[in-house]
Formats: structure tokens, sequence, C-alpha cells
């Protein structure tokens, strides 16, 4: 074979001769480096990373987007709806900035003339001009095509139900931020990074459901607003919780304020009272005490308790305001709301038992939730005689209302300290959460005596027929300048129903009523609780029953709720 | 034989060049379309946010309670109006046929009985004692008897 010039002298023997062997291996060599780039290919094409890679690129990506919150029965709680916003770029020079401020005011009249004069005349590279543009505006000033102008699309969150559950979803700044309540921890669960990421389309965002119920919020906040009105209070607030998984249905607080202006939040009046706020719960304290009294063993139902004078602790009295000034059995103690009764009753226990029982209530630690705001109780630093005297009808001692909500539900449920949620959660989940705090008789007792103080106490008003309510009423007068006030009082009222088997907790709170005939918690708070008891038990399908016995009955009828 | 080789190789490169542009061609054509398509879902699914959202503002409690009171004039149901089926009375009976129960009452007449006027009367005694319809009180039950 002679091929004169095609190959070189390197695929030649030396008499000029090709070498079909060179060759051959060349050809070998080749052919490898071809198989390894197609297998390559065919690996890159279809192995998982590339296709990360390929949803990563995905324009879906909205740069704010957030989960949808949604309600126990998934209805939209906040959303991210689509909007537009109105940007312009000045570096580019904009021809005729007169012309351009003039049509748009035509079209935004709500834009400020001489501010947009200012940023259009601006050298900024990108000045946004209006968020939230409606189509029609869109059409209208795109036909005047005005250059250097145009629409950005960003989601906006949107908060269906206005201002209705505004504390517990909390709002989002203008860069799509959560800054309180559910939305910040959302964003504490790492939304943050994933946006820095650039991964947070919006169907990687599952949507969060929180245990709240709307129409449950709704009737309680209805409500509140009524009890707001008619006794010129300051503020109310209430929590509806499921006693038995922990799960928040409703929390109001208010005054309160629309998640989607969330200018008025700032305002310290606005606060939420039950987790931010701190208060002497007054006589719904004694609920504890009795407990406590019970449970150890120092105490049955048939114990007496002398309230004929009252206690003195050099300048300080305890005395009673439904004074009976005789001895008191223990379930009358508790229906006539006697502070001396429930102090020597504590006393009885004693100072050490006392702080430790409190303690395992959870009244001493600052209580978390989901929310990020919470306020640490405050408690005497020097426990002594005097302070388990108060701390036996709720005074001296400032606890959040959520976290004696939570104490007064474990003395109902049959004994389980549950820590509240505001999101869904089963029954089985909370019994692991639950840590047991009296036994289950006890617990027993207390519904009895919870529904005896409806019949017989100072919570009368607090009655539904047919829903078995029971509860406890509290009055205390609020600190101002270091003394107890007369005049300014926090009325409480915790509410359970129904009383024999208990499901729900209501809790109503009326900060400084000011109508003067109905000042104490049995004229304010409880007829209130009543009320949000006949509105909501139908929501949460609770029937009326007919044939429910006297709570003396309730005893001896009631062993079945012993498990 | 080499030469056949390297027609063959020449061949497969004109084929696959072919080849290969046309799967180009066509994948921009087929990215074009995934690309609109996209677009068109985002857009719906934009459009569904946003319905969404409208139909939560418009459902919204507070809206429709704010609605109903102005335009129902619907009261709130009391407590004592939730009951169960159980506590429902029995069904009314229909009262029947007065006059065919006298023409069957009529003396000769086979199987009726003697007395047509006190027939008459009786069927309005039963229908009086049943007239109370809905719950019924436990109280009120309770005195009666």
């Amino acid at each position: 074979m002679k091929f004169p010039l095609v190959f070189p002298t390197w695929l030649r023997f030396a008499d000029g001769r090709v070498s079909r062997v060179r060759i051959g291996v060349i050809f070998l060599g080749f052919a490898c480096i071809y198989a390894v780039i197609a297998g390559r290919l065919i690996l890159l094409a279809t192995g998982p990373e590339i296709q990360a890679k390929i949803r990563a690129v995905n324009p879906d990506i909205l740069s704010a987007s957030r989960p949808d919150i949604l309600d126990r029965a998934g209805r939209i709680l906040a959303t991210d709806v689509p909007s537009a916003l109105l940007y312009a770029e000045p570096k580019r020079k904009i021809p005729d900035i007169d012309e351009a401020v003039e049509l748009l005011t035509v079209v935004l009249p709500d834009l400020d003339a001489v501010e947009l004069r200012d940023r259009l005349s601006s050298k900024k590279g990108f000045v946004r001009l209006k968020r939230e543009v409606s189509t029609q505006q869109q059409q209208q000033i795109y036909r005047f095509g005005i250059p250097h102008i145009g629409f950005m699309r960003e989601s906006k969150r949107l908060y269906p139900a206005g201002p209705e559950a505004a504390h517990v979803l909390g709002y989002v700044n203008v860069d799509s931020r959560g800054t309180a309540g559910i939305e910040r921890w959302i964003d504490s669960g790492g939304l943050a990074e994933l946006h820095q990421v650039g991964l947070a389309t919006r169907r990687a965002l599952e949507p969060v459901q929180l245990s709240l119920d709307l129409s449950v919020q709704h009737a309680l906040r209805d409500e509140l607003i009524t009890a707001k009105e008619s006794y010129h209070a300051m503020s109310t607030s209430g929590i509806v919780l499921d006693v038995r998984s922990g799960e928040i249905l409703g929390m109001v607080s208010l005054p309160d304020y629309d998640p989607n202006k969330p200018g008025k939040s700032v305002d310290p009046t606005r606060l939420n009272r039950l987790t931010t706020g701190v208060y002497e719960m007054g006589s719904t304290f004694k609920a504890l005490t009795v407990a406590m009294a019970l449970d150890s063993g120092k105490a049955t139902l048939t114990s007496q308790y002398d309230a004929r004078t009252p206690l003195t602790y050099g300048k300080f009295t305890i005395s009673d305001f439904h004074g009976q000034s005789r001895m008191l059995s223990l379930p009358e103690v508790f229906t006539y709301s006697s502070n001396i009764g429930a102090a020597k009753m504590a006393l009885s226990v004693g100072i050490d038992a006392h702080r430790a029982f409190l303690k395992k209530m959870g009244q001493f630690d600052r209580l978390r939730t989901e929310l990020p705001e919470s306020a640490q109780p405050l408690i005497p630093k020097n426990w002594g005689e005097i302070n388990t005297a108060t701390a036996a009808f709720g005074h001296g001692i400032s606890v959040a209302p959520l976290q004696a909500v939570m104490a007064t539900a474990a003395l109902v449920n049959g004994g389980l300290l549950i820590p509240p949620t505001f999101l869904k959660r089963s029954e089985a989940d909370a019994i692991k959460l639950a840590t047991r705090v009296i036994k289950p008789e006890t617990s027993e007792k207390m519904r009895y005596l919870l529904r005896l103080n409806v019949e017989q106490g100072t919570a009368k008003r607090a009655e539904v027929e047919g829903y078995y309510v029971g509860g406890k009423t509290g009055t205390s007068e609020k600190v101002v300048r270091g003394r107890y006030s007369r005049e300014k009082l926090l009325t409480v009222f915790m509410g359970v129903f129904p009383c024999d088997e208990p499901r729900f907790l209501v809790l109503v709170m009326i900060d400084e009523p000011k109508n003067t005939g109905h000042s104490t918690a049995g004229l304010n708070a409880a007829p209130t609780t009543g009320q949000i008891i006949a509105r909501i038990a139908p929501l949460l399908d609770v029937r009326p029953r007919q044939d429910l016995p006297p709570a003396d009955r309730m005893m001896t009828v009631s062993g079945r709720v012993a498990n | 034989m080499l030469r056949i080789l390297n027609v063959i190789v020449i061949l497969c490169m004109v084929a696959a060049a072919i080849v290969v542009y046309e799967v180009k061609y066509q994948s921009t054509y087929e990215a074009q379309k995934a690309a609109r398509i996209d677009g068109e879902i985002r857009a719906e699914r934009e459009r569904i946010a946003a319905l969404k959202g409208e139909w939560a503002e418009l459902s919204a409690p507070m809206r429709i309670q704010g609605l109903a009171s102005r335009y129902l004039g619907l009261k709130r149901l009391p407590v004592t109006r939730i009951d169960d089926f159980s506590q429902l009375p029995e069904m009314l009976k229909p009262i029947g046929d007065p006059i065919g129960d006298i023409i069957e009452a009529l003396p000769g007449h086979a199987g009726g009985k003697r007395d047509p006027i006190g027939n008459i009367i009786e069927t309005f005694d039963a229908r009086q004692s049943e007239e109370t319809t809905g719950s019924v009180d436990v109280k009120d039950k309770e005195n009666d008897q």
C-alpha cells in the first residue's frame, strides 16, 4: 500500500509503508474518547442534579412568595396575590418629565405630584413609584407610552379576613418578611434562607395550617367588641382553647389592627395582651389553689376554713369581697370566692409546696408558643408567707393570660398540662407533649366545683342552658402608681364547657370596665363568656343537652369521666 | 477497505449533522412552546391566587355578617332552638275521612261501629292532644306528668 502524502511518517514503517496497527490504535483511541463523551452527556441529561438546576431557573420563582396560612377548616387567612408595581428608570433620561408627571397623576390621583417629579428627576437607576396598580390603570399607563416607565409583577400579602386574626397572624414588611406573629414564625423556619438561594417557588411552599377556626375567631371577636362597647372598657380580650389538644381555636385582643395596613400595630394599646402582657389574674387563681389543696390530700371537699376574720400581714390586710364572716367549707370558699379561705388553704399546704405547684403548672416560666411575642411572668423575688397568701387568690403574681389558660385547662382535662399551640394538632400528639400535673380524681372534683360555681356561686350569669358551663370569676384591682386602685379593675372569667366532660375553655378578660354598675367579673366577663359559648358551641359541634344533672349529683353520676 | 470505511464515515457525519440540526431546531421550538405554556400556567396560577384571595375576602365572616344584618333581618339562633331528632314528637296521623267514617259506621254497614258522631269527636280529641309541635321543653313535660 502506498499513500505518499496522507499519512505522516510516524504512522509508517521505515520503508514507507503505512502501519495498519498504528492506525487501528488511533481509531480505537478516538472511539473511546467519543464513547466517554456520549456516556457523560447521557448521565448529565438524566441525572438528578441537572433537573434541580432546570427547576432553579424556572421563571415560576417569586422572589417574595410566602406560604398561604389556612385555618383548621382550610379557609384562607393569609395568601399571596399578584399585584403590579409601577417603576421608573430616571437614569435613562425620561424626555418630558412634566408631561409624565401630569399623565401619571391623572391615572393615579393618590400620587403626590411634587414627590413624583423629584423621583423622576433623580439620577437613580430604579425608583418605585406605586404599588398595587390595578389592571385598568396599567392599561391606561401603557397607552400613554411614557418611556422608561414600566410595571413589575410582585406578590402582595393579602389577609382576606382583615383584622379578625390580626394578633395571631402578625404581618409582613415591604420586603415580604414576617415581622410579627405566625408570619415571623414562618420566616424563622428557614424561609428567608430559601429566598436567598432562590428556591422558594410557589409550589415548594406548603400552606401552614393553624389551629384557629375562623368562625370561632369571628364570633369571639364580635362578642368582645360588643362587650368592649357596653362596658366602656379600655380593652377586651379572649381565648378559646381545646382543652384536650391544647389547640387555640380563637384568640382576640382588642383593640387590634388590620394586618393589611399594619401601620397601627406599633401603637402600644394595640398589643396582644394575651401573650405579651402579664396580669394579676385575680380569683381565677383560686382554682389552682383549690386543686393543689385537693391534690395534695391536705384537703377534701368537706374541709372547713375559718373566714371570720381578715388576715393581716403588717399593714396589709386580706379580706373578702363577698364577705360571709363564718366558717366556710371548701366548695363555699370557691363559690363565694373567699380570699381569706383561699389564703388559708394555700398556707395549709405550705409555702414550698405552693411554689413547687405553681412552677409545675408553668406559672413561673415564660410560656413560648409559635408566636414570637411572649412575656416573662412577674414573680416576687423573695417568696414568703404573704406571697403564698396573696398568690392563692391571684394577687402579687402576674402571668400572661395564655399561661393561666394552660393551667386551668390542665385542671379540667383530667390533669394533663398541655403546651398550647397555634398549629393544628391531634389529641394523640398533644398527649405525647403533656405532663401529668394533678390526679384525674382531683380534676373531676375541679369540674364539679366549677359547675357548682355557675349554679350557685359568683358565675351564675355565665350559664348557657344545655351546655353545662362551669367557670371561675376573677376581679383584680390594677396597680396604679404602686398601689391598688379601686376604680381601675381587671375582670377575668375562665369558662369551661361541657363541664362533665370538658372540651373547650373560654377566657374573657375585660380591662378597666367603666360601667359602674357592672364592675366585677361576675357581672361583665361572665355574661360575655356565656354569650360567646352560646355562639361558638354550635360551631364546635357541641349539642345542647336536656338531661343534665345539677352539680351536686355530678360527683355521683360521673364516675365514667374518671379515665 | 479503508476507502470504503472513509466514505461510510463521511456519510455518517453528514447524516449526523443533519440529525443534530434537526434535533436542535426541534428542541428550540419545543423550548419556546414550553416557555409559552409555562407562562400561561404562571398567569393562570396568579389568576387562581387572585381569585382565591378575592373569594376569601368576599366570604369573610365579618363581611357576611355585615350584609346579613343589613339585608336579611335574621336573628341569632337561640340555643334552645337546637334539638335532636329524637326529641321531635311523633308525626301527626291523618285525620281521615269523617263523612266516610259515618257511612261506614251506619247500621248495616259491614264492620262499622255503632256511634258515628262519637267517632268524629274521638278523631278531633286525638288531634287536639297532638297539636304541640317542635321541641318540647323538658320542664313542661315534667309538669304535665
